[in-house]
């Protein structure tokens, strides 16, 4: 069997990182987490940063944040995390759900916007130029909160030092 | 009115003052009417009265002073007033350019019917046919239709199938009487009054469909267009020209009134303002549109205090979204899926439909069946007057029907005569309508939302086709509320309203669905098939005709309607029936269908011909939560144990029937002092 053959090569990406603060954001999409984590399953929510200056190609930046979906019992079964102090119900509170028993499809609230709270954290990056690896900064999403149109656009934390 | 007319009315003459005084009074007079106006709109009428009242203000303080009498002045102002100007007939502009006259004369030596770009109103069409008529040696007949008007709504009906030849044009000959031989010519043109004296020797005729337009302020006009046209939502241009109308309000007492034709220019059909799914997604992220914001928008209502939302359940939300969204389907001729909703009074009907109503787009408010008759939904022929097109032909998009079964009037004998006269205007068909009083060809375009108290012993679905005719009803998704449905909606009613500011511009919405209607989702159709043929095994005799005719189209508009919303709201632009897509169209069907069997729900359980998996879909939801709690506790428990997990989610009367019922349906086994779940019970073969 002939296969065919490209000289293309996976290149470590810088992962995206622009200044703490809050920022308008846009839900663009929902996958499950592929590992399992520590406590359960859990979702990824990938958030549009709807700033101008962080924008390429006519595309937003996009950042994710997590939350636990199911959460793991003694037994190996699973409970769902949508409880009324949840992390994932108040994220999903924030995009404009309201909490009933009728249960919750994640799809109902994609293009909802929010206010997302932006932090930095640091990870080791791998120059595939100079096979250096240095301490870098990116970004994380730490908190959702619900967008009101009337709120000033972007506030950003002043970085000391 | 002017300064003169003040001046009129005022007599200083007789006043008993001083020549200088007399002068001072004249003056302020003048200074005051100085900014009196014509009255020729309201703004000036506005600032007469102002000016009137400070006149009035001077003359009093005068009249008291030096005794004198201004009674026709002050009179004269009080009437000016208290007088309100319902209507104003503002004589239009006559004028004809002259390049635009030449160019005419230059291209038209014959006879002609000239369709033009430039506004002109009916006033300077006549003029333009007069004046053609005059400057010219041969004296052609001209009439222009020009581009002055736009109306907006939808031809609701054809006057004539084919095009008919219609004179819009004369050449008239008059002579006077004391001389017979001193001829004139002169040209009239269509809605001009051609004098009785008078002889045509010539005219000019046009080949042209007739049909009639409902405008969104339901106005109705007569439509004349050389393109023929479909029965559709329309934006149309053209020139609109009043002619003389009677209408009957008495015996013998006709009277005179005003009806609109208008000649069609340019039409443009919006049934769809969206092109391609990028622009759908583009107006979506426009409107910030979620699924979320989706289902509370239909059930949201607009009033002077704010956005109340009525909320529903959520799979009924969806269902209504896919009612709206999906494309209709057929082999000879497309129809829709309609609804139709039957519950007890109290359970949220009219308020959804109410709700409803508002994102319709529709000028045609809901039809109040308690106070309707069959006559006012179809077409109909009434002595002396016009056909009627019916409601459910002039409605574009939505017809909705309140209390429905009360037009229908149930009467045994006649339900298939009565109910039948609607089954080609449901499944969309162009059809000829007609009587010894004329004839109409019409077609629906809208689908129909329907929704009724099950009156006369309509409560379950094997009495429902008893008493109508089942190709009539095949036509209708029919949904008996649910006991569920019924109760979410009483326990709304009990906490406080929601209000909401979110809102979707109907426009927006409209388009959305336009777009959404104008094509076909991907899906499995044997897939579907096969759903649709699981539910057979539980209907009977009577009631598997009605399924079987028309219910597989049914759920191919449901399931082309769910993927579209979860589309549409994942901005998935695939279009393409996924698993959850099935699923969910599954889920909602079985609701559906149970709904049928509310009052032998618990007979069907019981009845062990039909397979335990199919059975397992109608098990109620304190059933399915019983089950769950015995999966929860392994699969099996001993009843104790099982009756206190549930105990605190019912009542102990419920638990007790619905344990019954499970086991008798074999749901739940007994066996040696235990409960088994069927799932498990089937794995370890008990």
């Amino acid at each position: 069997m002939k296969l065919e053959a490209s000289d293309k090569v996976a290149v470590p990406q810088k992962r995206p990182y622009i200044k703490k603060g809050f920022y308008h954001a846009r839900l663009a999409e929902i996958r499950p987490k592929k590992n399992e984590s520590k406590y359960g399953k859990k979702i990824v929510l990938i958030f549009d940063i709807l700033d101008q200056r962080y924008q390429k190609n006519g595309k937003f930046l996009q950042l994710a944040t997590e939350v636990y979906s199911e959460y793991k019992q003694e037994d190996n079964s699973y409970r769902t995390a949508i409880t009324p102090n949840s992390n994932i119900t108040q994220v999903f509170m924030a995009l404009g759900w309201k909490f009933s028993n009728q249960g919750l499809d994640t799809n109902d609230f994609i293009g909802a916007e929010a206010e997302v709270l932006v932090e930095d954290y640091e990870y080791d990056y791998t120059d595939p130029a100079t096979n250096k690896t240095e301490k870098t900064k990116a970004s994380t999403i730490n908190d959702v909160n619900p967008w009101e149109d009337e709120q000033p656009g972007v506030v950003e934390e002043k970085i000391e030092g | 009115m002017d300064q003169q007319i003040i001046f009129k009315l005022i007599n200083l003459d007789t006043l008993n003052v001083t020549k200088e005084e007399k002068a001072d009074i004249h003056g302020v007079l003048i200074k005051l009417s100085y900014e009196i106006n014509p009255s020729t709109s309201d703004l000036n009428i506005k600032n007469n009265i102002k000016v009137i009242e400070e006149i009035e203000k001077f003359l009093l303080t005068v009249q008291e002073k030096h005794k004198a009498d201004f009674k026709k002045a002050i009179e004269f102002f009080r009437y000016y007033k208290s007088t309100n100007i319902l209507h104003r007939s503002i004589p239009e502009d006559n004028g004809i350019e002259d390049p635009f006259l030449q160019s005419v004369i230059a291209k038209n030596t014959q006879n002609s019917i000239i369709k033009v770009s430039e506004p002109l109103n009916y006033e300077q069409v006549k003029n333009l046919a007069r004046l053609v008529f005059e400057d010219t040696q041969n004296k052609p007949l001209i009439f222009t239709i020009s581009n002055k008007h736009r109306i907006e709504g939808k031809v609701i009906g054809e006057i004539e199938q084919r095009k008919i030849k219609l004179p819009v044009a004369w050449k008239a000959e008059i002579s006077p009487k004391e001389d017979s031989d001193k001829k004139t010519y002169v040209a009239y043109i269509f809605g001009q009054k051609i004098p009785k004296r008078t002889k045509i020797i010539d005219e000019i005729s046009g080949e042209f469909y007739l049909y009639r337009f409902l405008s969104k302020d339901t106005k109705e006009y007569v439509l004349i267009s050389t393109e023929k046209l479909n029965l559709d939502d329309y934006t149309v241009h053209g020139l609109s020209i009043e002619v003389e109308d009677t209408k009957i309000i008495g015996d013998a007492y006709r009277l005179l009134n005003k009806f609109p034709v208008f000649f069609v220019h340019t039409a443009n059909s919006h049934i769809c303002t969206l092109t391609n799914h990028k622009e759908l997604f583009a107006k979506c992220d426009e409107i910030k549109l979620t699924g979320n914001k989706l289902y509370e928008y239909l059930q949201s209502h607009k009033t002077a205090e704010g956005i109340k939302i009525l909320e529903h359940p959520r799979w009924f939300l969806k269902f209504i979204a896919a009612f709206l969204f999906h494309k209709k389907k057929g082999i000879t001729s497309a129809y829709p899926m309609h609804l139709l909703w039957i519950a007890d009074r109290g359970t949220g009907k009219s308020s959804f439909l109410e709700a409803l109503h508002q994102k319709s787009g529709e000028s045609q408010e809901i039809v109040a069946g308690s106070s309707s008759t069959l006559k006012y939904l179809i077409p109909s022929f009434k002595e002396q007057n016009r056909p009627e097109m019916g409601a459910l032909a002039k409605a574009s998009r939505l017809v909705i029907v309140d209390e429905f079964f009360r037009i229908l009037r149930l009467n045994i004998n006649e339900k298939e005569d009565e109910c039948g006269r609607m089954n080609d205007l449901l499944e969309h068909k162009d059809r000829q309508a007609g009587s010894g009083q004329g004839r109409i060809r019409t077609s629906m375009t809208a689908r129909l939302m329907a929704t009724t108290n099950p009156i006369a012993g309509t409560n379950n679905i094997v009495s429902l086709v008893d008493k109508f005719d089942d190709s009539f009803l095949s036509r209708f998704l029919i949904y008996y509320q649910t006991d569920d449905h019924v109760k979410f909606i009483h326990q709304k009613m009990k906490e406080d309203t929601l209000i909401t500011k979110e809102w979707i511009e109907v426009n927006d919405f409209l388009s959305i669905q336009d777009y959404l209607q104008s094509f076909d989702s991907q899906y499995k159709r044997e897939r579907l098939v096969k759903l649709c043929d699981k539910f057979v095994p539980f209907l009977s005799e009577t009631v598997r005709g009605l399924y079987e005719a028309r219910y597989l189209h049914h759920l191919e508009c449901l399931l082309d309607g769910i993927v579209k919303v979860r589309c549409l709201s994942t901005r998935d632009s695939n279009f393409t029936a996924i698993e959850e897509d099935y699923q969910e169209a599954e889920f909602v069907w079985s609701i559906i269908i149970k709904s049928w069997f509310k009052q032998t729900i618990d007979e069907l359980l019981k009845d062990q011909k039909i397979p335990l998996e199919m059975r397992s879909k109608f098990i109620p939801e304190e059933g399915i939560y019983i089950l769950r709690t015995l999966a929860n506790l392994g699969f099996k428990a001993t009843p104790t144990a099982l009756k206190e997990k549930c105990r605190l989610e019912m009542h102990q009367t419920r638990l007790h029937f619905n344990l019954s019922l499970l086991v008798q349906g074999g749901f739940i086994i007994e066996k040696n002092d235990l409960l088994y779940h069927y799932e498990w019970a089937e794995v370890e073969k008990i």
